[in-house]
């Protein structure tokens, strides 16, 4: 148990590991969040829903420009970040746009984000 | 009569004891390229390259030491000729190599053939085709090398039996970090082959080889084995338990904090 800890600790030795940890978090609550407003249109949800959104896509950003900064251009990791990016302008896309079929998929698209905040903390894990 | 039996003893034990130590060699002080010291050095002998940068492909072919004496961060040797490795020990025992940089070769950076006794020690290996590899080569040791960043593979064993691979880096290869081909009870323990392309650890047609200890994080598959019978595999790592327990705990965090930004704007929205 102790040595679990003390990985633990010891992988949040960079600053990115932290940010994508924090992304993951909060990206886990936007989901939750943006469940409960599929359900049923609520104030409190919205606020939350929007302020987490907002947070993730500013960390996001920041991972990915330390990673040009890191790595340099390197063409897979940029079409990586590009499709992940472009995965969240979709779902603003559908959010804001009126079309109810397109809507259906939201959820989906949502559990899709989470997944790729999971694998931004898994390949921000230092080795 | 007694006393120049004695003097004459004491230089025979002087000699000897001279020649158990053996001589060394400074390059580029006293030679002005390392396969010139090389050359020039007899068995027993070791060879110390200063810092620098030298643009040579080494033969080694007699039981000598060749050593850098500041490491291989400040001691570099580029293959002069592509399509040669940068050190090649060939039909020899006894050879130690320490501290050296061996980059640039289209074949490899340091190369054993029908060699044993061999000691690579502390070397860094990059940027070749192959980091170090060993063809029917036998009872060598090779020891906390770094064989990263080469176009094929970091370290490769070939028709090459008991040899000991330790605490050495393999990673960030173009296609594998250590790969065991048609070798038998070698031992390999403690090596981190991380971030190759394809296979991390390969056996193939490989028999009572020792994999223990070792770290394969982030290949495309951690360890192969192919055509391979009586090898004892254990205590190696492709999944550490915090790569699993962290995302765990992370999402944990996450309900939490949904649960406590909607407490909190629910207060707020009422008071």
């Amino acid at each position: 148990m102790q040595e679990v800890l003390l990985d633990l600790i010891s992988i949040f030795s960079n600053i990115s590991i932290v940010l994508a940890s924090i992304g993951l978090i909060i990206a886990t609550s936007s989901f939750i969040s943006g469940l409960q407003l599929v359900k049923a249109a609520s104030r409190i949800e919205g606020r939350i829903h929007k302020f987490n959104g907002i947070a993730t896509i500013a960390i996001y950003a920041v991972l990915f420009i330390l990673s040009i900064v890191d790595h340099g251009f390197r063409l897979w990791p940029i079409i990586g970040w590009l499709s992940g990016l472009s995965i969240v302008l979709l779902k603003l896309k559908i959010v804001r746009g009126r079309k109810k079929r397109a809507r259906k998929y939201i959820s989906w698209m949502g559990a899709c984000l989470v997944l790729i905040w999971l694998y931004i903390v898994y390949i921000h894990i230092p080795l | 009569m007694m006393i120049k039996k004695a003097v004459l003893a004491l230089t025979l034990l002087v000699a000897f004891a001279f020649d158990a130590y053996g001589a060394e060699l400074f390059v580029p002080d006293h030679h002005s390229t390392i396969q010139e010291a090389l050359d020039q050095a007899a068995p027993g002998d070791t060879v110390t390259v200063k810092p620098g940068s030298y643009s040579e492909n080494i033969v080694i072919k007699r039981p000598v030491t060749l050593r850098s004496a500041n490491g291989p961060a400040s001691t570099a040797i580029n293959a002069a000729k592509k399509d040669e490795p940068v050190i090649s020990i060939n039909d020899a025992t006894g050879v130690s190599i320490e501290g050296l940089s061996a980059t640039g070769s289209e074949v490899a950076g340091i190369r054993l053939t029908r060699s044993s006794g061999v000691s690579l020690k502390g070397n860094q290996t990059t940027e070749n085709l192959y980091g170090i590899a060993l063809y029917d080569s036998s009872d060598n040791k090779i020891e906390s090398n770094t064989a990263d960043l080469n176009e094929n593979y970091g370290i490769y064993l070939e028709k090459s039996h008991r040899n000991t691979v330790v605490k050495n880096s393999a990673s960030s290869n173009g296609d594998r970090g250590i790969f065991i081909s048609a070798s038998d009870s070698n031992t390999v323990i403690g090596n981190t082959a991380n971030l190759n392309t394809w296979n991390g650890i390969v056996l193939w047609s490989a028999k009572g080889n020792i994999i223990r200890g070792n770290k394969t994080l982030r290949n495309t598959y951690g360890l192969v084995l192919t055509e391979s019978s009586g090898n004892t595999v254990d205590e190696n790592t492709s999944l550490p338990n915090v790569f699993i327990i962290l995302p765990i705990l992370l999402i944990y965090l996450g309900i939490l904090l949904y649960l406590v930004q909607k407490y909190a704007l629910k207060f707020l929205y009422r008071s």
